[in-house]
């Protein structure tokens, strides 16, 4: 990638790009159930960088809306809210994922 | 920095406050565990653990702000679903409420005797007090509106199907919204006269005996404003019917009120008593302030008219 350089300069374009692409990575990493950090680290290997503070309200919104479902697991020393993908988040998933395809499918054809 | 409480505990409570109390013990102990986590991670890189801890709440931001977002508050005061109404209603009130309060302001104090720094040195202060109590009042009722009335309605939802079946000019919804606000403030002017009153010594402008039934009568004759141009918004256009009921709704509570006036029934008795105390044998206040308010009522009357007119012309026109 040689973005990079100019990161600073397009950041609020790349975050407004970016910020559909993270819904659809959370949907699927978290068909295995995750939380917040788990998931933070997991969306930083898989190519999708972002910050706690847009990950944690992003997660409670998708909860809200039906698209994860939610359990604390008191099992461990330190009680953590994991989260999973609904039936409802997979489809949503499946949808976002044929969607970046076509628009990066028809990126490719922009003059 | 040598506080007992730790960063983290300082920053969780900040977000804690300003989330609903129904989320609140979840919200925290979640965040509770994602900075532990978060913290965890750093030192296991080598971090130092104040710095780490640091770093880690400087990443989250702003708890206001943190906490407006966990919850999905809006983070302004009137957003971009208000802010043309809001500013319309503030600039119509201010171009009416502001010259009508200094004038009888200066009225007031010209028939008490004063000369002209007197009469000026009345209006200015007239003019702050009054231009503070409209902004911020509209600016209020906006606000509710928007943190009441922006749920649910997301772009997400919106499909084409939602559009109205009739076609809704921008300017005729915040006509609507404007004479909602418009109606809600006015009534909450007439209640707030009726219980605490005005100014430092608490002075009721309006007579007591209007409760309940001349105020009823009123009210109900602003909610048929309401409701007329809540079907003009919904129809899209104004129709001869239409006008008819919002210019009648207009002449019965102007004329109503001018009728009052002239029976010395609107004005409370201790103002009218303290206007005749301070009318001398060339000038009678009482009158003078009658004639004043019939102007002013007939003026926006004439207004009011004017403005149904050249609705209903336009939309005969189209």
């Amino acid at each position: 990638m040689v973005l990079n350089m100019n990161e600073e300069e397009f950041d609020g374009h790349l975050q407004e790009l970016r910020r559909g692409t993270i819904v659809l990575a959370s949907l699927r990493l978290l068909r295995e159930p995750g939380y917040g950090y788990s998931l933070l680290e997991q969306l930083s290997a898989a190519g999708f960088p972002t910050d706690a503070n847009t990950l944690y309200p992003l997660l409670r919104r998708l909860e809200k809306q039906g698209y994860l479902t939610s359990e604390w697991n008191t099992e461990e020393a330190r009680p953590r809210k994991f989260y999973r993908t609904s039936d409802a988040g997979l489809r949503l998933a499946d949808t976002l994922i044929r969607d970046v395809q076509a628009i990066s499918a028809a990126a490719t054809k922009l003059p | 920095m040598d506080t007992d409480i730790s960063l983290a505990e300082r920053y969780i409570t900040a977000v804690s406050r300003s989330v609903p109390a129904a989320d609140r013990a979840e919200i925290s102990a979640e965040l509770r565990a994602s900075i532990a986590d978060e913290l965890d991670g750093r030192l296991a890189a080598g971090e130092e653990h104040g710095a780490a801890e640091y770093a880690v709440i400087a990443e989250l931001g702003d708890p206001i702000a943190y906490a407006a977002s966990l919850s999905g508050r809006p983070l302004v005061l009137i957003g971009p679903r208000y802010y043309a109404a809001w500013l319309r209603l503030l600039r119509l009130l201010l171009l009416i409420v502001l010259p009508v309060s200094a004038l009888i302001a200066g009225l007031v104090r010209a028939l008490g005797g004063g000369d002209v720094g007197d009469v000026i040195g009345a209006m200015i202060p007239a003019i702050i007090t009054s231009g503070v109590h409209v902004v911020f009042w509209a600016t209020l009722a906006f606000a509710v509106l928007e943190r009441t009335g922006s749920t649910g309605d997301t772009v997400l939802d919106w499909t084409p199907d939602k559009l109205p079946r009739t076609i809704i000019p921008s300017a005729r919804l915040s006509d609507l919204i404007g004479i909602v606000v418009m109606t809600v403030l006015l009534i909450g002017a007439v209640i707030w006269d009726r219980t605490i009153g005005w100014g430092d010594a608490h002075v009721h402008v309006l007579a007591p005996g209007l409760w309940p039934w001349v105020m009823a009568a009123w009210f109900a004759l602003l909610a048929i404003g309401v409701v007329v141009e809540a079907i003009v918004a919904v129809r899209g256009r104004w129709n001869a019917l239409l006008a008819a009921v919002s210019i009648t709704a207009s002449l019965v509570a102007m004329i109503g009120a001018i009728v009052l006036i002239w029976r010395g029934a609107l004005l409370a008795p201790d103002l009218m008593a303290q206007m005749q105390a301070a009318s001398g044998p060339g000038h009678d206040v009482v009158q003078i302030v009658n004639i004043v308010l019939t102007a002013v009522l007939g003026g926006i009357l004439i207004g009011m008219l004017f403005d149904a007119y050249r609705k209903l012309g336009r939309a005969l026109d189209a």
